[in-house]
């Protein structure tokens, strides 16, 4: 069963991290409580509002069996076939676990239904989310099922995908960062990104219940940037591990350190937006913060290259590192100081830490 | 000298791996044996720049790996034994990109492509078989104009007709003066390749094995 969930439900959720992340931003930095609750009053007693949760619910569904279909297909999956000898009863009740991982957010959304359906009393309404779980379980169970008994064990000659998009995928090595920490690390990806943007959110609210000058969210935000520590860590891996490689090829020092500034001028982008969409701080300030946060990371980032990874006392480096940080800006450092100190600092050190 | 190595350390934490006091060879086609876990593939990574090492190591006289390290890697391109490329790449994405980053004259991709049979471009790295992307991993390493290629076990994997072909690259590029180092647990001289001299990876350095 553990087999089962690590290799397909985990991978499922791992692959698709980046749209996951995107949901997320959308449901919960966009969509006010207001709007969810008008959404779950809608499909609670609107005409067509249990229909329209069940088209959503099933098309989900329908993209989980079509990733179960096709992933089972794959070279390194088939082991999988050795559920075929599973006895019926076992294979049907693992196949139904399975199912509900994968309808783990619907799941959760039936939750927060039950919820509002008690609050608003409108608990009779709720009644047809069951049959619903039951036919998508059903499904999914039955994908899974249908899988094993017709086995695909070949390498297919071209992938075919219900998207095409109108263009091939970009020769960069920025793009491909992107694409290998959305694909691969997706779930650190999400992890990371949320605990940022938290961050930076928390730090936004605390800000607007007082009177304070920059330092207070240059502290927050400090930490908050400092969040991307584990995904600034994974894009070490991937040039020095996953990427070695690469290094034989011709590239300029200058090109390299560029290319480090380049990936994390995206990477701290959601927490930036946060900031911005609070409206509390003038664009500007906002971009003081975000070059701090794009300095610290930098510089950070080279630290692993120094020390080859990641050392047992690297919290205490980074520790110490972010209370230095948080004195030099409360002693009214100015931001843009720091900022350009670090910047030339990561030019300077770049040679010298990163021996390649 | 195509490849001069001097005072050549490279090590793993505490754990010396390489230890070559000086080595260098003029063109030609040079056999590298060794036993496992002698360290042949971390000197063929360490030339390649892809390894941080102690000491120097210079191309054509001129390009020294650390002074003049895109110069160097123009010059040196190396197919690895078993070669890693991100899963979800297509050939066709690193054929791109590793051609525009060796500056591979227009038209040379295509013709190697046709060369060793790679009809699967579109289709991701994590979907081939060990073989197809060591027939990629080849393929690379003949991109652009290097002076010298290394091939680290190039015939694992891969199947009669590729090997038919890249004994035929290696002696089209040998006579457009490319030298070669080849490691492998087989013999070329079968393959009707004349190698100019073999050298043995033994106590972390190199030694000629006439030398033995």
């Amino acid at each position: 069963m553990k087999m089962l969930l690590i290799s397909t439900v985990s991978a499922f959720f791992r692959q698709r991290a980046g749209t996951f992340l995107v949901l997320l931003g959308v449901l919960f930095g966009f969509l006010s409580a207001n709007e969810h609750h008008a959404f779950a009053v809608f499909f609670l007693t609107g005409t067509y509002g249990m229909l329209s949760l069940f088209v959503i619910w099933l098309i989900y569904s329908l993209l989980c069996a079509q990733f179960l279909a096709n992933t089972w297909k794959l070279p390194e999956y088939t082991f999988i076939f050795h559920a075929r000898t599973w006895p019926a009863t076992v294979r049907a009740r693992r196949f139904v676990v399975q199912s509900m991982g994968f309808l783990q957010p619907i799941l959760y959304y039936g939750v927060y239904l039950l919820i509002i359906a008690i609050q608003d009393k409108l608990l009779a309404r709720l009644w047809p989310v069951i049959p619903f779980y039951i036919v998508l379980i059903f499904i999914l169970a039955l994908a899974a099922e249908w899988r094993i008994r017709k086995p695909v064990l070949y390498v297919p000659v071209k992938g075919r995908s219900l998207i095409k998009w109108p263009f091939g995928r970009p020769t960069s090595w920025l793009y491909w960062s992107m694409e290998w920490l959305v694909r691969e690390r997706g779930i650190t990806l999400l992890v990371g990104k949320l605990g940022a943007m938290l961050a930076a959110a928390g730090t936004m609210l605390y800000y607007s219940t007082g009177e304070y000058d920059i330092r207070m969210p240059a502290v927050g935000m400090s930490l908050a940037y400092l969040l991307n520590l584990g995904l600034s860590f994974e894009l070490y891996q991937w040039e020095g591990e996953v990427w070695l490689w690469g290094r034989s090829l011709p590239v300029p020092v200058w090109k390299r350190w560029g290319r480090v500034v380049m990936v994390h001028i995206v990477l701290i982008v959601p927490e930036t937006l946060v900031v911005l969409r609070s409206g509390a701080l003038g664009f500007a300030e906002v971009a003081k913060l975000y070059t701090l946060g794009l300095t610290i990371l930098i510089v950070s980032h080279l630290y692993f290259y120094k020390r080859s990874g990641l050392p047992e006392n690297a919290m205490q480096v980074f520790l110490f590192g972010f209370v230095g940080l948080t004195l030099l800006i409360l002693y009214k450092i100015p931001i843009l100081v720091l900022s350009g100190f670090g910047l030339l600092f990561s030019i300077y050190a770049f040679p010298k830490w990163c021996k390649i | 000298m195509v490849l001069e190595i001097n005072q050549l350390r490279q090590r793993y934490g505490e754990r010396e791996i390489l230890s070559i006091p000086s080595f260098g060879i003029e063109k030609g086609i040079y056999w590298v044996q060794g036993e496992n876990g002698a360290g042949k593939s971390t000197l063929f990574r360490t030339l390649a720049g892809m390894l941080p090492f102690e000491g120097s190591v210079k191309l054509d006289g001129r390009y020294d790996l650390k002074k003049d390290p895109v110069e160097y890697r123009l010059r040196l391109n190396l197919g690895e034994a078993e070669p890693l490329y991100p899963s979800f790449l297509t050939p066709a994405d690193l054929i791109a990109f590793v051609a525009e980053a060796q500056r591979a004259p227009l038209g040379q991709s295509e013709k190697l492509i046709e060369a060793f049979g790679i009809g699967y471009l579109s289709n991701p790295f994590g979907s081939c078989s060990s073989g197809m992307v060591k027939k990629v991993s080849l393929l690379l390493a003949f991109l652009g104009d290097p002076s010298l290629i290394i091939l680290d076990e190039p015939l694992i994997t891969i199947d009669r007709e590729a090997r038919e072909v890249l004994f035929g690259l290696i002696k089209e590029y040998h006579r457009r003066g490319v030298t070669f180092l080849l490691s492998s647990h087989q013999l070329f001289e079968q393959e009707g390749l004349h190698v100019s001299q073999s050298f043995r990876l033994k106590d972390k350095t190199l030694v000629a094995t006439d030398a033995l």
